[in-house]
Formats: C-alpha cells, sequence, structure tokens
C-alpha cells in the first residue's frame, strides 16, 4: 500500500501537522472547522503552484495566517515515532499509548497522514515521562526509492533524535525483519514490538522473543495491542531502546530489489534461529469464511449475503421503521406541536394553526413490502400550516417573520432539524455502524477481489474498491482516501466516480425514503442507471485519460471478529462529525429557502429555472429550488424533493420522482467535497470536474424523462 | 509517448511519461520536452525519439526480458499462472521487466527460494507467502518463474 507522494499532487507536505481534517478520520471536535481549514488548504495550495510562498513574499494573507505550526521546530520533549508494515496495529498502539483516537480498521493504509499526540509514560525506574508519539503510515519498503517511504522518511529527518519503535506483525515476521534490518543502517535507537501474538497463537507459531533480541540488539517486547497487553512493557523498554547490531547494517547489492534480496537471506538466516510454526491441521472457521469470502462462486454468494443484510439493516430497519418512528412518532407528533405553541407563546400575532391526525407505526420490517407491525400510536396535532385571523401591524409583522423562520414552512425547527435528525440521522448511524463492521471485519480488501475485473474496465483495479465503498458514507472522506491508489490517473478517475455516482450517507438516507413512493421495479431500475452511469463515465474516463494503471498487488488480512468497542467508538466518531458538518449547513440551506420565499424571489428562481427543470426533465417549476441547494449539497436537494414526492397529495409523479432521484444522484456531493477535490488535485481539475458533473447530471435526467414518457406512451 | 517508463537521473524514481509532472496551466505544454519527476519536481529533458527507438532495439536483443520470455517457452520453465489451486512451488525468480514491480513483490518476501502456495486463481491469484495472503493480477502472476517445491 503506497502513500502518495506531497509534492506531485496534495503540496501540502503530509507531515507539516497539515491543515485538513477530515470528519471521521483523525481527531474529535476538529470537524466543524473543517470548511474554513479547506479553503485555506487549497489557497496554500494553490500558492504553492504559482511558486509563490516558497519564494517568500506574495502568498494570499488569509492563507498566511491560516498556516499550522511551522516544519522545524525544536522538540521539547523526545519524541518516539512508531513504524511498521501496513495493518499490523501501529493505531491501536497509537491509542494505548497516547489515550488518544484515531481511527483504526482491518485493512491496510487507515493511516493516511501523520498523527500526533502527547502521552505521559512510566518508564519504571526511569520514573515517569512526556513523550511525543508519532503514528505514520505503514509501509513495507524503506528504500529512499519507494513512494511507501518518502513520509517516514520525512519524519525520521525531522525528529533527529526520535525513537523508533517498529511495530511488527509477529505472524509475518519476514516482512517485519525485512524493514528492521533497512532501519538498522539508520543507526537510530530501536524498540522491536511484535504485535499480534494471540493471532500467530492461534495459527500454531512460536517466536523466540529473547533470542531475537539477542540476535538483533534491540528490546523486542510482545504485545496484543487490541486487547492492551504489552503497552506498559513498551513503555519499560523505551528507557532501553539501542541502535541494532552493526553487522546486520552491512548490504550488498545493485538496485533496491538486489539490496532487499540480500537482506531477506539475512531475515531467513534470523527466522530460521528464533521462528517455527506447525499449522493446525483443521483450518479455522475464521480462515474457511476468509477463504470463501474471495472464492470465484462462493464469494458472490457471499457478496450477496452481505448486500442482502446490508440493505435490510440501512435500507429498511433505518431508512424505514427508525425514520418512522423518528420523524412521526417524535417529530411531527412531539416535538413540532411544541415548538409551534412556544414560539406562539412568545411571538404572538392573529392567527390559527390548522390540526391534522398523524399515526406513527413501529413496524419490523421482513421484506420491502411486508412488515410486522408491533406497535401503533395516532395523536391529533398541530401543523405547520395556518390561517391569519386578523390584520397585521408592523409588530405583528415582525412576530409573524421569526415565527415563519422558526415553524413555517420552511422553517428551522420544522424543516432543517427534522431532516437532519429525523430521515438522515437514523440512516447515516445504521450506515456508519454496518460499515464498522465490514471495515474490522477485513472483508473489504476481499470485495477488492472480487470486483477487481469489473474496475478493469474503468481504469481502475480492486485498491479502488475502498474509497468507493468509503464514499457510500461520505464522498468527501473518500476523496481523501484516493491518496491510496498509486498513479494520478487512478486517483482522478477515483474522484471523479466519486463525486458523480456515489451517494453518499446522508444523501442515501433521503433517496431511500423517496424510493417509497416507487414500484420495485422503478427503484432497481434506479440501481442499474447509477452503476451504469458510474461504468460508463468510468470507462470513458479511462479511454481519455491518458497514464497507467498500477499494478494489483494488495495484502489480505485475516478476517477477524470487530470488537464491539472499536465498532462504537469509531461510528461515534462519524456520527460526531456528522451532527457538527451537517446540522450547520441544513439550517443554513434553510435560511437561503426561507429568505427567497420572502422576498418572493422563489418564484422567479422558478421561472428561470423553468425551460431546463420544467421542459427537459419535465418537473413541476417549483422543484428548481431543489436544484438551486442541490449545488450546494445535494442530499439537501434531495430533502426537498422528498417533500415534494411524498405526503397525502403528492406534488410529483411516480415517473417525475425517478427522473429527480436520477438528476439529484449525479450531482456533486457537496462544497466541502469540490474544496477537497481542489486541495487533492487543483482547482483547475476541481472546475473542470463541475463543469461536467452538472451539466451531465441534467443531460442524463433529461434523457430518462423523454425514454419514459416515449416508453410509457408505447406501453 | 504517454506509456514511456521513465526514470528520474536525480532520485531514480521510476514512472510513466504521463505521470510527469507539469506547472499547471503552463502555456508551453504541448511543445516542451521537459519531465518533471512526481518524486522530486527535477526536471530533465525525454530522450530524442531515435535514441529512444534505438534504445529500445538494444534493450530488445540484449534485455533479460526477452530473454527470459525465451526460456520459459524452450525450457519449459512453469510460472505461478500454471499453477493450479493448492500447488506450492518454489519461487525460481521474478522474471519482470520493471524493477519496481519485482521490488513490490520482494517487500511482501516473495523473492527466488521462498516457498509459496497458490490459494485460488479466479477472480484473481491469491497466493500464500508465510503467513501473508497476496492478490495478484494475471499478469503479474506470470512473471514469476516457479520450481517444484522442495
Amino acid at each position: 500500500m503506497r502513500v502518495p507522494e506531497p509534492s506531485s499532487l496534495s503540496p501540502l507536505p503530509l507531515g507539516e501537522g497539515l491543515g485538513v481534517r477530515v470528519p471521521g478520520f483523525p481527531s474529535l471536535g476538529t470537524a466543524s472547522a473543517l470548511p474554513l481549514r479547506l479553503v485555506s488548504a487549497t489557497l496554500r495550495a494553490i500558492a504553492r503552484r504559482r511558486g509563490r510562498d516558497d519564494n517568500g513574499g506574495e502568498m494570499p494573507s488569509a492563507a498566511a495566517k491560516l498556516l499550522p505550526f511551522p516544519a522545524a521546530e525544536p522538540e521539547p520533549v523526545p519524541a518516539v515515532l512508531l513504524v511498521g508494515n501496513p495493518n499490523v496495529g501501529k493505531s491501536v498502539l497509537f491509542k494505548n499509548l497516547t489515550n488518544h483516537y484515531v481511527t483504526v480498521s482491518n485493512y491496510p493504509g487507515t493511516t493516511v497522514e501523520v498523527i500526533r499526540a502527547k502521552a505521559r509514560l512510566d518508564f519504571g525506574a526511569g520514573g515517569v515521562g512526556e513523550v511525543e508519539v508519532i503514528d505514520s503510515p505503514g509501509l513495507n519498503d524503506l528504500t529512499p526509492h519507494s513512494d511507501d517511504a518518502r513520509v517516514t522518511r520525512r519524519l525520521l529527518e525531522e525528529h533527529p533524535g526520535a525513537t523508533v519503535v517498529q511495530v511488527a506483525d509477529a505472524k509475518n515476521l519476514r516482512r517485519a525483519l525485512l524493514l528492521t534490518l533497512q532501519l538498522a543502517e539508520l543507526g537510530r535507537p530501536m524498540v522491536l514490538v511484535l504485535n499480534m501474538l494471540d493471532e500467530l497463537a492461534e495459527r500454531g507459531g512460536h517466536v523466540d522473543a529473547a533470542r531475537l533480541s539477542e540476535l538483533l540488539g534491540v528490546p523486542v517486547v510482545t504485545a496484543v495491542a487490541v486487547r492492551r497487553q504489552g503497552t506498559r512493557e513498551i513503555a519499560l523498554a523505551l528507557a532501553e531502546a539501542r541502535p541494532p547490531a552493526a553487522s546486520l547494517a552491512a548490504v550488498t547489492g545493485g538496485d533496491d530489489y538486489e539490496k532487499n534480496r540480500d537482506r531477506l537471506a539475512r531475515v531467513h538466516e534470523l527466522m530460521a534461529e528464533t521462528y517455527r510454526i506447525a499449522p493446525p491441521r483443521h483450518p479455522t472457521l475464521k480462515v474457511r469464511l476468509g477463504f470463501w469470502a474471495m472464492h470465484p462462486v462462493k464469494g458472490f454468494l457471499f457478496l450477496g449475503a452481505v448486500l442482502a443484510f446490508v440493505f435490510w439493516f440501512v435500507g429498511l430497519l433505518g431508512a424505514g421503521t427508525l425514520v418512522d418512528l423518528l420523524e412521526t412518532g417524535l417529530f411531527q407528533q412531539r416535538v413540532q406541536p411544541a415548538a409551534i405553541r412556544a414560539v406562539d407563546a412568545v411571538l404572538p400575532f392573529p392567527h390559527v394553526h390548522g390540526v391534522e391526525t398523524s399515526t406513527a407505526t413501529f413496524a419490523l420490517p421482513l421484506t420491502p413490502i411486508h412488515e410486522l407491525t408491533v406497535a401503533e400510536a395516532s395523536r391529533t396535532v398541530l401543523s405547520p400550516a395556518y390561517e391569519l385571523t386578523g390584520e397585521l401591524g408592523t409588530l405583528a409583522g415582525l412576530a409573524r417573520f421569526f415565527h415563519d423562520f422558526l415553524v413555517g414552512d420552511y422553517g428551522a425547527v420544522t424543516m432543517a432539524l427534522s431532516y437532519a435528525l429525523a430521515i438522515v440521522l437514523p440512516i447515516v448511524v445504521t450506515f456508519f455502524l454496518v460499515f464498522s463492521v465490514l471495515e474490522d471485519s477485513g472483508y473489504l480488501p476481499r470485495l477488492s477481489i472480487m470486483l477487481n475485473r469489473l474496475f478493469r474496465l474503468m481504469g481502475l483495479n480492486g485498491k479502488a474498491v475502498l474509497p468507493m465503498v468509503l464514499g457510500l458514507g461520505c464522498d468527501t472522506m473518500a476523496t481523501m482516501t484516493t491518496r491510496i491508489l498509486e498513479t494520478r490517473k487512478e486517483r482522478v478517475v477515483t474522484t471523479m466516480l466519486l463525486a458523480l455516482a456515489v451517494p453518499c450517507s446522508a444523501q442515501l438516507g433521503v433517496l431511500l425514503a423517496m424510493m417509497a413512493s416507487l414500484s420495485v421495479v422503478q427503484a432497481l431500475a434506479w440501481c442499474v442507471l447509477i452503476a451504469g452511469v458510474m461504468l460508463l463515465v468510468g470507462w470513458l474516463t479511462a479511454r481519455r485519460f491518458p497514464g497507467e494503471t498500477s499494478d494489483f498487488i494488495l495484502e489480505i488480512p485475516p478476517l477477524r471478529r470487530p470488537q464491539a468497542r472499536n465498532v462504537a467508538v469509531k461510528t461515534l466518531s462519524r456520527l460526531n462529525w456528522y451532527l457538527q458538518e451537517v446540522i450547520p449547513l441544513f439550517v443554513l440551506g434553510t435560511a437561503v429557502l426561507f429568505l427567497l420565499d420572502e422576498l418572493r424571489l422563489l418564484g422567479a428562481v422558478a421561472r428561470l429555472g423553468e425551460p431546463l427543470v420544467t421542459g427537459w426533465l419535465g418537473l413541476p417549476a417549483d422543484t428548481a429550488n431543489a436544484f438551486l441547494v442541490g449545488f450546494m449539497r445535494r442530499d439537501f436537494g434531495a430533502v426537498y424533493l422528498l417533500d415534494a414526492a411524498t405526503g397525502p397529495s403528492p406534488l410529483l409523479s411516480p415517473h417525475q420522482v425517478f427522473v429527480a432521484m436520477v438528476t439529484i444522484t449525479l450531482f456533486m456531493p457537496c462544497f466541502a467535497n469540490f474544496l477537497m477535490i481542489a486541495k487533492e488535485h487543483g482547482l483547475r481539475t476541481a472546475w473542470k470536474m463541475a463543469a461536467f458533473i452538472f451539466p451531465f447530471a441534467f443531460l442524463v435526467g433529461g434523457v430518462v424523462n423523454h425514454v419514459g414518457n416515449w416508453m410509457s406512451g408505447h406501453g | 509517448m504517454d506509456d514511456e517508463l521513465l526514470i528520474c537521473p536525480f532520485c531514480g524514481h521510476e514512472f510513466f511519461a504521463a505521470d510527469s509532472l507539469c506547472h499547471h496551466g503552463c502555456p508551453l505544454s504541448p511543445i516542451c520536452h521537459l519531465h518533471r519527476c512526481p518524486s522530486c519536481d527535477y526536471e530533465f529533458p525525454g530522450r530524442p525519439r531515435s535514441v529512444s527507438w534505438l534504445r529500445r532495439l538494444v534493450h530488445r536483443l540484449s534485455g533479460e526480458h526477452a530473454d527470459v520470455c525465451r526460456q520459459t517457452a524452450a525450457d519449459g520453465l512453469r510460472t505461478v499462472g500454471d499453477l493450479t489451486s493448492g500447488e506450492r512451488a518454489r519461487v525460481l525468480r521474478l522474471a519482470g521487466e520493471k524493477a519496481s514491480r519485482r521490488n513490490a513483490l520482494a517487500v511482501f518476501g516473495l523473492v527466488p527460494g521462498s516457498e509459496i502456495e497458490l490459494v485460488e486463481r479466479q477472480p484473481a491469484y491469491v497466493i500464500r507467502v508465510g503467513e501473508t495472503e497476496l492478490a495478484l493480477d494475471a499478469e503479474i502472476a506470470r512473471e514469476i518463474l516457479i520450481e517444484p517445491a522442495a
């Protein structure tokens, strides 16, 4: 797994404590500043492209102020650098040492940037001291030419006094020791941690840590990081860190490959003395399941089962039962009437609210059309619609304005909060939960193998499956993860497809709710159409875009049982981002709509968009507003369409819902996504993508409309 | 020209001409003959066409890749592509032309002398080296020459 070169694509070097923290990835609580940070990062990127800030002087002042801490600062506390192969548990160990949460998953390449935190460690006889722990992206090869190593080599240069803690997967000792020998050539004090000792034992293996320590000349500690075993011992060993034996450092050979071959020959000698393995006669269930998951026949059955479960859990339970419970049961029956009464009490003006009966059901979904009703509750409630009962003075007019802003048709409570909390939240929660389980189980790399051929058509390989699946959670987050891909072509094509055709969980939620008004055939047609558009555009982009697809060499981690704690923490950290990121934008979007409505501009917008929306897409002119806000966040546009598609007397016919769904799905996800693309690939690429995506979305929507009309005319 | 494999004379990074780094919006890009290494930003001139043609010819006549391919066919050497699922073998050599690809395999412990087992051939080749399972494209699998396991 390679880490991107900072110089070519993202001019921000990875190690400089860079400005962009993407939600769900590194740290809690910083996410609300995402747009601001993205703007600063983009400005910096642009400035650097023009070669200005390097020559001193003309950086945009906003960016200059927001520049992160300088690269070379003196080290006040000793630094500990965690280095190791991908997916050996560096991040878990980092968390254990510092109690600072970072995203941990069972696939290589989870850590794409450098993360630091301070830790107070008990060194035993050495007393208690503070150290700075630095987590680095995984690498397989430390030779100077390797892409993997660039970030780590820079970190090593920046911290000349740092102790290197190499984290090793005990069952992959050969590869770990290759890295140890490469590190030995640097002559740094180091500690070797043999992690995942439990998995080694499960496979009938044993490592003689004492003998290994003798041979290498450095302390060797055994650990099972996920169970917090060995953390104390590592702290104790830090005090005894030494440079490895000098005899290990001598290497012969010409190029990198020959040198590594030579090193591996020594590793072989080391392992002969310290490592034995006697595989159990019968493979365990986990091993067999892992094998099935990538079998040409059973693998697809497995995939089908996984998809069916995800659909049931997210699509039916999340988007059906939970949404109904929250939207009708909580918001419509409790929150909304209470909010209306409270606002009426504070801001009185002569009016009478309508009354409606709302029924909430709690039902366990069995199939898309059958469900098991568990409980039902009907209540008569106040509705936001009202009639004026007298003349409005200036004061009463003002009261009406704020009343409508809070609980009117485009009210902050009635629209923004109820959408964000009642419709989108349950789906986001269920999706993140399921995604965390899949991540931790190690199924995703197996999915890469199953889909490798398909992705080849789009000029990608199976490795691009990870960002694509993550895109179903958040496209912005996934755009940053495209860094794990090796060539520029793959990164650009993946970013493009993410922005065009992969709906994020917020939007997916709204779309699933809209699907309720479609027939099963139409719902399937939507899936096939979006997948088809993705394949077609991917195929065309791959033909048009110069460059190579990288080699598909992918390490497959063992299947593991996901740990409830890690799944919960990961889901919560992503949710935390969601709440901070989405709610302000939803409220802002609603406020914009409200103001446009108050100023009688919504009608004007609708008239302006008429030829496109009414003529080409065949939708009512009112829906122009949906596409207008869709430019900002497409899920919010979808929410607006949902409003028009459902209810007692829907504005849209099923055919129109279908057309609207296709069009809004193909929109660019959100403004933050645009900024992230600009950061990763340059502002020019971002504009080009936007210039393609929006007209293309309308084009496809219009074609679907006309073909649908033609078919119903002939059918 | 875009699929030409370049080696940066400054840092030794291997990359394709298409991945050569250009300044955005440089008006000279269509006629510019310089390549910029995506790894170290060093700019260097591309090879003149005739030389590159000559070089390719020389490379083809003397190159180890052609050698190996001929050898494979003549001596009946087997590659990972010829193994059946579950079969074990020992790696004889990595025959790929790209040193970076050989090294990418080496860092997973796949070097001459190491024992491997083919786990499956479809939908991708999956081999086991020690306790590491690696998925490979067919193209790469066919570049790994093997002999029967000891």
